[in-house]
């Protein structure tokens, strides 16, 4: 547990919750009825059955809901890519370790937002169905979807670190595509996870939200494995029988 | 009782009692199944393990049951190298595996005391002591019957040492260097600060000389790799015992000097968050431990018969009272940082390495002016350059890169040979490691002032890279390489 503070005392860790918490922050204080502008909780809070046609059509819609979605990513990604940002920021000469990271986080965001567009529409229908019976499938498909061979594949691929050059013309590009590489495996690792909170009551879909961000946290920490039909990394860390025995003690 | 490791070439006869009690012990736990957890297999997969390659190597039958994933998840695949627990945690390994041997010892009607041998490989006054001790290769026992501690494949050299394939020579240089943990892109002890890690980039120079040149020099680097040149097999050589117990030996040598900085932060003491250190006790039973367990006075803390002869320890610790390790160690414990360390520059392409050397050059991208000037003017503050080859791949399960580094239009100097012990399956994306392949940090500061002092320039650095034992469909790539400084202390 010690090495799990250090690791979140040690740059950028600090930075990147500091930017988990304020995507919260902005989440809970735009949470439906007050102003719903920057909370996909609230842009979806109001959509039902009926309008669900309309949802993607609409273009003011789309932008709020972009907005709303680049919120959500900014409170419950930051935490699973600070291996990443660190990577890039220790790879660069000192002047130059911030662009590093803005330009992987840039990238990074970039994947977000492209998947969001299949998302948002995903998340708007689970919404508009949203039952409890919803809302245990979703976490379930979630847990299901972890516990894959694809699941394994992505979280080993998050955990992959690309070279960037220290300075020089191919910094920025090496930067800019780690981070799209990252996006684009933490994409296909953490996708049912984003939206199953929406299968839960408006009221509830921060605290899922919030559930979700820290299983993925666990899940990040997880071991590189080879791909396969495994029990999700936060179940094994919860229920597995850790020795009680210690070696060489009597 | 407190086991005693004594040498393994004790009195230079082939064959003494331990090395006969433990070629009988290991054929005892060689008949163990493999969901035996104190059989041979089972503790050698600890280290690391691939399946379908030890079936098809006859390791294993395909009909063989296997214990179950959720077990092996947690013990199997679980050696620590590239990080500041690789020390901590093969001492752990080692003692687990000295218990249980010592207990078939037992049980085979041998010694109460039985303890693990070292090989003694860096003894300057024994001639033969680089040789691999010939019980580890005579067919049979003396009484006749077969000789498991030759129960193994090796296709590299009987005598450690230079050759042309592995250009390095075994040193005890790592001994001279102070700190246990290193900051980023630089050199220490133990390693550098990381999580768990089942094959990290952050080795420290025991690791990396003489530990994984040894590996290489007794495995091989050419096909038909011998166990001991890749990790997955290497624990099924009895020869990988004696020499991780020299290994931990020279640790607890070094930690006998107060010059050492050993590290003592909590989260090195307490070990990885999530995935922790599990071996079987001499009953099977699972068994937990921490990095601060294998320190003076915890319960894993090994008792040698010789902390200074082969380890360039010259003297004993004022205070010390014998020369096993009974004593609190004279070593400082320290959780202080190392000095920081900053990247200079990278050179901006991978590289493929195969038997030609492959140059490419690093920009320095970080010139201060107080750096410049002393560049320049060849006054050399009290700084430490590091080279940094990272990302190294190949598909062959060890290999050897020989670097030399030069400035423009200067002298060429050596930097080092570097020993790449687990490169494939460093390199496997699927695997434990995640793909992210091997790094290897080469202190050139001697080899920087050589340039300075013959007036070269080392804005442009140009490192030239060979693999000098490259057969045909063996290159290995190299994805970054960087050179990064450190303030000296």
């Amino acid at each position: 547990m010690y090495s799990l503070v250090r690791e979140l005392r040690t740059k950028p860790a600090p930075s990147l919750m500091a930017l988990s918490a304020a995507g919260f922050t902005i989440l809970a204080i735009t949470s439906p009825p007050d102003a719903p502008g920057f909370s996909l909780c609230g842009s979806l809070s109001s959509v039902t059955r009926a309008d669900l046609h309309l949802l993607v059509p609409d273009g003011r819609t789309l932008s709020i809901l972009t907005v709303a979605w680049l919120v959500m990513v900014a409170a419950m990604m930051p935490l699973l890519i600070v291996q990443q940002v660190r990577h890039v920021m220790q790879s660069s000469i000192a002047r130059r370790s911030n662009i590093a990271a803005l330009l992987f986080l840039a990238g990074y965001g970039l994947i977000w937002m492209v998947a969001g567009l299949a998302m948002i529409p995903i998340a708007a229908v689970i919404h508009a169905f949203g039952s409890p019976s919803i809302a245990i499938i979703a976490v379930a498909i979630a847990f299901v979807w972890s516990a894959s061979p694809v699941g394994g594949w992505a979280h080993n691929a998050c955990h992959r670190l690309y070279s960037v050059a220290a300075s020089g013309p191919t910094a920025n590009q090496d930067c800019l595509v780690h981070g799209v590489r990252t996006g684009m495996a933490c994409t296909v690792a953490c996708w049912p996870w984003m939206i199953m909170s929406f299968g839960f009551p408006v009221a509830l879909h921060l605290s899922a939200m919030a559930t979700a961000t820290v299983v993925l946290f666990f899940e990040r920490l997880g071991p590189t494995l080879k791909p396969a039909w495994r029990m999700p990394y936060v179940f094994r860390l919860v229920f597995r029988g850790k020795p009680h025995r210690s070696l060489g003690r009597p | 009782m407190r086991r005693v490791r004594h040498d393994v070439n004790q009195g230079g006869t082939v064959w003494n009692d331990t090395l006969i009690w433990y070629a009988k012990a290991v054929e005892r736990l060689y008949a163990r199944p493999i969901t035996d957890r104190t059989s041979w297999r089972y503790l050698a997969a600890i280290h690391g393990i691939d399946q379908l390659g030890w079936v098809q190597a006859g390791i294993l039958e395909t009909s063989d049951p296997v214990p179950p994933t959720s077990e092996t998840t947690e013990t199997w695949n679980q050696c620590q190298h590239g990080t500041w627990y690789f020390l901590p945690w093969h001492r752990g390994y080692l003692a687990a595996f000295e218990a249980i041997v010592a207990k078939a010892v037992k049980d085979l009607g041998g010694p109460d005391e039985w303890a693990l041998p070292y090989w003694n490989y860096l003894n300057a006054s024994d001639p033969t002591a680089r040789n691999i001790p010939k019980a580890f290769m005579e067919e049979n026992l003396p009484d006749g019957s077969p000789n498991f501690l030759a129960k193994t494949f090796r296709n590299g050299e009987i005598r450690l040492g230079p050759t042309l394939d592995v250009p390095r020579d075994i040193t005890l240089d790592c001994q001279s260097q102070h700190r246990y943990t290193g900051a980023p892109g630089t050199l220490s002890y133990g390693g550098g600060e990381t999580l768990f890690s089942h094959g990290g980039n952050r080795a420290g120079a025991n690791e990396g000389n003489p530990h994984n040149l040894v590996h290489v020099m007794v495995g091989g680097i050419k096909p038909p790799y011998g166990f001991m040149s890749d990790p997955n097999y290497a624990a099924l050589d009895p020869i990988f015992w004696v020499h991780h117990s020299n290994i931990d030996r020279l640790w607890a040598a070094w930690l006998t000097s107060p010059k050492s900085i050993q590290e003592n932060s909590a989260a090195w003491r307490g070990g990885p968050v999530g995935r922790g250190f599990v071996m079987p006790d001499t009953y099977g039973q699972l068994a937990s431990f921490t990095p601060d367990e294998t320190l003076s006075g915890g319960p894993l803390e090994p008792a040698y018969d010789n902390l200074i002869s082969g380890t360039g320890i010259s003297t004993l610790a004022v205070g010390a009272k014998s020369i096993t390790l009974e004593v609190a160690m004279p070593a400082i414990s320290s959780d202080s940082q190392p000095p920081e360390s900053r990247v200079l520059g990278s050179n901006a392409e991978k590289i493929i390495v195969g038997q030609t050397a492959r140059l490419t050059t690093i920009s320095i991208g970080d010139l201060d002016a107080g750096l410049l000037a002393d560049l320049k003017s060849r006054v050399s503050r009290p700084q430490r350059y590091f080279l940094n080859l990272e990302g190294i791949r190949g598909e062959a399960p060890s290999g050897v890169l020989k670097v030399t580094v030069s400035s423009e239009g200067g002298q060429t100097q050596m930097a080092d040979s570097v020993a790449l012990f687990g490169l494939a399956k460093a390199s496997a994306t699927d695997g434990p490691h995640g793909g992210n392949g091997l790094g290897a940090t080469i202190d050139i500061t001697q080899a920087t002032q050589a340039i300075l002092a013959a007036e070269g320039n080392l804005e442009k650095l140009t490192v030239s890279i060979e693999q000098p034992g490259a057969g045909p469909g063996s290159e290995i790539m190299v994805e970054r390489v960087s050179l990064v400084a450190q303030d000296g202390e």
